[in-house]
């Protein structure tokens, strides 16, 4: 009876419930469920934004280290005051990509989407300090990850160009990317076809799909894809 | 500020039980609902249900799309005659005692504990005991009739696809190889297709093959549905999703929202 009023209620406010405990609905969920054995310990948020994620990740896996890099140096500003207070949080002013060095960023009005790739070099732009993923877990001494977050509006494949030596070593576990479900030249995201081509050579499997966002008119455009990579599981069988 | 705290509280209510709260249609619950809203106002003359089984498919397609015809393609004599008999009084349906892959001829149809998931592929004898289920054990083969979607239009004077539905238990991308022409001609508007990603077939097609084909032939993907978990911990074992034709999609960016 209860029941059914509530649902009636959802319904009318066009809103509904979904279990947590199924796949693809909650990401840090899914990533316990898969790490049962391995409690997550080391984290890489790319293009952690002001640290929407790393505090549900903070929430959610209370025995990681969480690493946050976002390079726009206003944003950095805000993320590190959100995270202050997260005793797992590191943020760094960095970005990720296939080399180090310095690149121009172009700045969206929000500063929320800012990004590396070359389509969205504009008029207002910034530089911005680049270094490889490698590279940053050399000197952070990491030898392992397990969940990579990837959120870089369309640099993502750039981010995994410099992750070749980790890739190598099946060092990356777990990979939770954003990416448009499309093939078109308009694409300002990248695209999961490409992310997957790229990702499977290593022994990457899909795992499941988020697609809470489906624009009405584009249908599915955005979402995020769980990737786990066999080679490094394959040891308890599971696979 | 205050409205976003007791949607704060609620939420975390919610998640507490483990339940979130989400905004309707955000994720995708009808895969035939979805198809329809895709394709209103274009027209839906022709549909291929490839695997179709008993028609339960079929019969939704025919409901879904009154003005369309729908070729139902079954290879197992067993779930041919239920899928004719059932579907004797809908003249709008058409079942084919045929299967489709890459190329025609005679091939080996390989029986599984339940008919549904019979296939063209072997099951992998391995895979399958680790799921200890019925619906994978092998029961033998029988030879069916193949023939490939590019053939069977050309024989049928069939000039375009409006919909393609495969679900043919592991050979998808088979299927798709076998519509080259279909596909290179850009005569298939939308394709729902099931994906096994699970190695319970053993099948020479990777989903990174289905979807090398998708791209070459600039499909986006519309939709993502029935995603289904056969072990505990491991990635997705099947799920279905609806390719569209790029141009399709663009030309429907008009609709309502």
């Amino acid at each position: 009876m209860t029941k059914r009023a509530i649902q009636r209620l959802f319904n009318r406010a066009r809103l509904q419930l979904v279990s947590t405990t199924r796949w693809g609905v909650q990401c840090e969920v899914d990533v316990n469920k898969l790490q049962c054995d391995h409690p997550v310990e080391t984290v890489l948020d790319v293009g952690a934004n002001v640290g929407q994620t790393a505090t549900a990740y903070h929430d959610a896996f209370p025995q990681a280290a969480i690493h946050s890099f976002e390079p726009v140096p206003a944003v950095f500003e805000e993320l590190k005051r959100r995270v202050a207070s997260l005793s797992r949080v590191r943020a760094y002013c960095l970005a990720l990509g296939a080399s180090a060095g310095n690149m121009r960023i172009a700045m969206s009005d929000s500063d929320l989407h800012s990004t590396l790739s070359a389509r969205g070099a504009g008029e207002r732009s910034i530089e911005i300090q680049v270094d490889t993923l490698d590279a940053v877990c050399e000197r952070l001494g990491l030898s392992r990850i397990d969940l990579l977050k990837l959120d870089v509006e369309g640099y993502e494949l750039e981010v995994l160009a410099g992750a070749i030596e980790m890739l190598k070593r099946n060092a990356i576990r777990l990979i939770v990317a954003e990416c448009e479900f499309a093939s078109s030249p308009a694409l300002t995201h990248t695209s999961f076809f490409d992310l997957h081509q790229r990702l499977a050579p290593w022994g990457f499997k899909l795992v499941t799909f988020y697609t809470d966002w489906f624009d009405p008119v584009h249908h599915a455009c955005m979402g995020n894809a769980l990737y786990i990579c066999t080679n490094s599981y394959l040891s308890d069988g599971h696979f | 500020m205050r409205p976003a705290l007791w949607k704060r509280a609620i939420s975390s209510l919610f998640d507490s039980c483990g339940l979130e709260v989400r905004r309707k249609g955000g994720l995708r619950a009808d895969a035939f609902q979805d198809q329809v809203d895709f394709l209103a106002g274009k027209e839906v003359r022709t549909i291929f249900d490839v695997g179709a089984f008993v028609g339960d498919t079929a019969v939704t397609y025919a409901k879904r799309f009154p003005e369309a015809r729908v070729y139902a393609f079954e290879p197992f004599p067993e779930s041919f005659q239920t899928l004719k008999d059932r579907t004797a009084q809908l003249s709008k349906i058409l079942p084919q005692q045929v299967a489709v892959a890459e190329c025609s001829g005679l091939r080996r149809l390989h029986l599984t504990g339940h008919a549904s998931s019979n296939s063209l592929m072997t099951v992998s004898s391995q895979e399958a005991s680790q799921l200890d289920s019925i619906w994978f054990q092998n029961r033998g083969s029988v030879d069916v009739p193949v023939v490939t979607l590019d053939e069977f239009c050309e024989a049928n004077g069939i000039k375009s696809i409006d919909v393609l539905k495969i679900d043919v238990q592991g050979a998808e991308t088979a299927v798709l190889f076998g519509a080259e022409k279909l596909l290179t001609d850009r005569v298939i508007k939308l394709i729902y297709t099931e994906v096994i990603c699970s190695r319970i077939y053993e099948s020479p097609y990777t989903f990174s093959d289905l979807l090398t084909i998708m791209e070459k032939h600039r499909y986006r993907i519309a939709g993502v549905y029935n995603l289904m978990y056969f072990k505990r911990r491991a990635p997705i074992g099947q799920f279905d999703v609806i390719f569209m034709r790029e141009d399709i999609l663009t030309s429907s960016d008009t609709r309502e929202q």
